[in-house]
């Protein structure tokens, strides 16, 4: 039995050691294991960017999209290429695709704002949360596009800045000045002290 | 040494790559201040408190994205006309020949309004589940009732025998873009009669609807849900999507496809 048993923990040590790239070489032949390892890795990383790209409640709607879209295209990966740059390309383009059809979705936002439905009164610490995750989307939705990309792509999605420069079609330098200048005005808008 | 200015010490937090305002940092309070003010900051962003907890999980987001799905390239023609036709009641008068109400059909919330959506076919007879469609079925959203002055939004999509997808509404030509329900009625101009209106505003036919049982889905709903949404909600019936979308009017009408 012991036997039988050890190749199997062999196949998982390698499986977890493989690097991004590796895993996605193997997606593009059709493997569906690798696939869900990478989906494991990046999974909360992607959800985390897009919220913060677009909306909390569209956030899930829009990871699972990234990843199909990773799955479906994935026949065209080219090694050499880097895995994360790619991945958060595909979710940046699905969230400016949002963007441009929001001001409907604004709408059905207030639509049912107005409608009312009726719920218990949170607790003021859930008030202050929300408030301030909303403040934080208004001073991040007040940012030159680029800037808050950057932004996000570095701190939301934990992309060093070579990975942003490439997810964003320019260089690392360029990309850490967007970030450099979008961190300034972020505090900025904040209005917050030290 | 002159305490660094803020552009510094934002520099400094976004390269982490300054050794002497790292020794500077060491042993000035004020300038501590600062940085553990911009790294809080950072630390904000990548914070997964984002207001919303997640409904995902590895396990449905693989088995979605592995789900075949034909959302564009199954279209065959999407006709953009658009025609309105007055009904009597509940049973379609006056209507384009060959044109039968085909699918599902039902009452949206009272609070709302009451409105039916159809599936219907512009070639096929009047079709109760279970009923046979052939797959070169052209199909169109007819939508009817007295309708609110507030908007309402329609979803309509076969699912075949394969567990594919095939949209009827909304329509879409750019893969890349996230479609959302189609607004329904009111404001689209459709409204000939606040007691009886029909809507078509385009028509589909589907190049690779798999032969056999088959699910005819319409939903009314009052916010534009993106099919994404959808698609992961839906499980074969209506179960799936009445939890997800709790207030939607959900149609589920089995049929068999030919």
């Amino acid at each position: 039995m012991s036997m039988a048993a050890k190749p199997v923990l062999r196949i998982v040590t390698a499986d977890v050691e493989r690097s991004d790239e590796a895993l996605m070489g193997a997606v593009a032949t059709g493997d569906a294991e690798a696939f869900r390892v990478l989906v494991e890795r990046h999974l909360a990383g992607v959800r985390r960017f897009c919220a913060r790209a677009t909306r909390a409640d569209l956030a899930d709607e829009l990871t699972q999209e990234t990843f199909t879209r990773l799955w479906q295209t994935r026949a065209r990966w080219k090694p050499g290429t880097g895995f994360t740059a790619l991945l958060y390309t595909v979710a940046l383009n699905l969230c400016r695709n949002h963007a441009r059809g929001q001001s409907r979705g604004l709408r059905a936002f207030f639509l049912v704002e107005k409608e009312g439905q009726p719920h218990a009164p949170a607790p003021d610490e859930l008030l202050d949360a929300k408030e301030d995750t909303a403040r934080l989307r208004r001073a991040l939705e007040s940012l030159p596009d680029a800037q808050r990309e950057a932004l996000l792509l570095q701190y939301a999605a934990g992309l060093d800045s070579s990975a942003v420069g490439e997810a964003l079609g320019c260089n690392a330098s360029t990309a850490r000045s967007r970030v450099f200048h979008g961190l300034r005005r972020l505090r900025e808008l904040l209005g917050e002290t030290p | 040494m002159t305490c660094p200015d803020e552009a510094q010490w934002t520099e400094f937090v976004v390269s982490r790559s300054e050794p002497a305002l790292e020794q500077h940092l060491a042993a000035c309070p004020a300038c501590q201040a600062t940085v553990a003010h911009l790294t809080r900051l950072t630390q904000r962003l990548a914070s997964d408190d984002v207001g919303l907890e997640s409904r995902l999980s590895v396990d449905a987001v693989v088995a979605t994205a592995l789900r075949p799905r034909r959302p564009v390239r199954a279209l065959v023609a999407v006709a953009a006309s658009l025609t309105v036709l007055a009904i009597g009641g509940l049973a379609l008068q006056g209507r384009q020949p060959e044109m039968e109400t085909m699918t599902a059909r039902g009452e949206a919330p009272a609070w709302r309004a009451r409105v039916t959506t159809r599936l219907v076919s512009t070639s096929a007879g009047l079709i109760e589940p279970g009923a046979v469609v052939p797959v070169t079925t052209r199909f169109t959203v007819a939508s009817f009732g007295v309708l609110a002055t507030d908007q309402l939004f329609t979803l309509a999509f076969v699912a075949d025998s394969k567990g594919v997808v095939h949209w009827v509404a909304p329509t879409w030509l750019d893969e890349r873009s996230v479609p959302t329900a189609a607004a329904l009625g009111v404001d689209g101009g459709f409204r000939t009669n606040p007691e009886h209106v029909l809507s078509l505003d385009h028509s589909v036919a589907f190049d690779d609807l798999a032969p056999g049982p088959a699910s005819l889905v319409t939903m009314v709903l009052d916010a534009p849900v993106s099919v994404l949404a959808v698609e992961r909600a839906w499980q074969g019936d209506a179960a799936g999507l009445r939890a997800r979308f709790g207030e939607a009017l959900v149609r589920v009408v089995p049929v068999e496809l030919r």
